[in-house]
């Protein structure tokens, strides 16, 4: 018999903003079968400024539910009926997420940025400091610590470079384009500020010892940290987006290893550098690492009963 | 009420009486002089900087969480306004009797005679008050802030020639401030800033006079 020629069987869904403004006239109509992503693409045809990565779907929140309980969010890749229990007639509530920029994106602008903007200040010292700011000494030749700083920053934010285009498997395809803009002016800004005081003429060293310690425990942080990249994206290498619980190295005793080792990466360089802009800096991404580390646990313990770890977020301290 | 409930109301409560004893201060200051704003900042000076000064525990109550507002956003306002008096106006005497430091005392103390208040009566604001809380701010911001850049502007010559609050290197620290060009760089951003903290304050206009409406129609 020809089945192909059967009629799919079809559900209608209303669509309503959060305000409960309806919003597709008629309601949208998907076949039974469908899963998120094909309500997202027929929203999408009918209204074409609404690409799919800025929709975003909840279920409505139930009557007498407390103040602010939020709607369950319809994940791609699940089935509309038989995952989220939608029937013909069943309404949906819209959110806009805003012009969405993708993750690699951000992650290269930010990073390209800082690498970039810490040069002129080492590499055109006597024509920023001479010529620009008229100070003294704008000529004298580098210091050691500030020729290893340069180098350091700059593997710094090249590793990161490298990462995000050859390592990192992203849990979500894109971000608003404020956090491109919030996050530049965080990168960008810092680096040229701890630049411009570490190779200003009249810049004071640390002793030849602090230095290199700070140094070494600068560069042992950093290739930590690109271990533990490596092993969170095996965790990936299947190709899916889901958590996977990190076990092995670092993460068995620090449920975040990698911002640990970043903030050490940091203390090392400051150690050896010694700014107080650096110094703020580490003190900034710190604090939200701390924000996060403490997200991730509660969604890692919240994925797999049991999970514990002897430390969220910087050994000794948390 | 809880302990907290019970505190924030009470720093309220303490907030309305310094701000509305400036308010007042002010306007009897104009009255008493027969119409010149020259004396108002001398008047109404102490009680203005008590209450901004104090205002840095909105700050704590924002770290704190024991209310909902944003850290940053709470920080840069308080910081703005208290930069503007204890850092630029109060340290100029020459400033002290222009009639933008008298503006600025009445555009500062209209507003927090009505945000105080807001905040103490919670969910039992009577709506003249919502209202208020959320159309004042129409003119009494562009004219604060205008009066902030004017002082700050005028400010320029005296903080160019004396440089204070400034760090020169060398130092251990690696650190270097000068005032003078930060100034300068505040008076060029704060405009935009301003249009941006007025836009947003627009949005929730919007969102809390058109809920109140949208009550009293159901």
């Amino acid at each position: 018999s020809a089945r192909f020629l059967e009629p799919v069987p079809l559900m209608k869904l209303t669509i309503v903003s959060r305000s409960g403004r309806d919003l597709v006239a008629g309601g949208l109509t998907v076949p039974d079968g469908a899963t998120v992503d094909d309500l997202k693409a027929a929203f999408h045809a009918a209204k074409p400024k609404f690409y799919p990565s800025r929709q975003r779907f909840t279920l409505p929140v139930p009557h007498g539910a407390p103040p602010k309980t939020r709607g369950v969010a319809l994940e791609n890749g699940k089935s509309l009926s038989k995952d989220l229990g939608l029937n013909a007639g069943d309404t949906v509530v819209f959110k806009d997420l805003g012009t969405q920029v993708p993750y690699a994106v951000v992650f290269l602008a930010e990073y390209a940025g800082p690498m970039l903007a810490y040069l002129p200040f080492y590499a055109c010292r006597s024509e920023i400091y001479g010529d620009l700011l008229h100070m003294k000494g704008a000529t004298k030749p580098m210091l050691t610590v500030q020729t290893i700083a340069t180098v350091v920053h700059t593997a710094h934010y090249l590793k990161r470079i490298l990462e995000t285009v050859f390592v990192h498997h992203f849990s979500h395809a894109t971000m608003p384009v404020v956090n491109l803009f919030r996050n530049c002016s965080y990168y960008w800004g810092f680096a040229a500020f701890m630049s411009y005081f570490i190779n200003h003429p009249q810049y004071t060293p640390v002793g030849h010892n602090q230095m290199l310690i700070g140094f070494a425990v600068s560069t042992l942080a950093q290739l930590g940290n690109l271990h533990c990249h490596v092993y969170q994206a095996s965790l990936r290498a299947d190709g899916s987006k889901a958590y996977k619980e990190p076990k092995r190295g670092l993460f068995a005793y620090v449920t975040c290893a990698n911002y640990a080792c970043e903030i050490y990466q940091w203390v090392g360089f400051n150690v050896a550098t010694q700014s107080a802009c650096g110094w703020f800096f580490v003190l900034c991404g710190g604090f939200q690492m701390f924000d996060w580390a403490n997200a991730k646990h509660a969604r890692l313990r919240k994925l797999f009963p049991g999970f514990k770890r002897q430390w969220k977020l910087l050994p000794p301290f948390y | 009420m809880g302990v907290t409930k019970m505190y924030l109301v009470c720093y309220n409560v303490v907030q309305t009486l310094v701000w509305s004893t400036a308010l007042v201060l002010s306007v009897r200051s104009i009255v008493e002089n027969g119409g010149s704003l020259s004396s108002v900042y001398d008047d109404a000076g102490w009680f203005v900087r008590v209450g901004q000064c104090g205002a840095l525990m909105e700050v704590v109550h924002a770290v704190l969480g024991l209310v909902r507002s944003p850290v940053l956003t709470t920080l840069m306002q308080w910081a703005g306004r208290t930069h503007a008096i204890m850092s630029v106006i109060h340290p100029i005497p020459s400033l002290h009797g222009t009639s933008a430091a008298a503006l600025m005392f009445l555009a500062w103390s209209m507003t927090e005679v009505i945000r105080y208040p807001s905040y103490a009566l919670g969910a039992n604001i009577p709506e003249w008050l919502n209202w208020l809380r959320y159309s004042a701010f129409i003119p009494l911001y562009p004219i604060g802030g205008s009066a902030e850049i004017w002082l700050m502007l005028h400010a320029l010559p005296t903080i160019d020639a004396e440089e204070p609050y400034t760090i020169a290197m060398p130092n251990t620290a690696n650190f270097a401030f000068h005032y003078p060009t930060f100034l300068k760089g505040l008076i060029a951003v704060y405009p935009v800033l301003m249009l941006k903290l007025y836009l947003y304050v627009f949005v929730q206009r919007g969102k809390k006079l058109g809920a109140a409406k949208g009550k009293k129609r159901h």
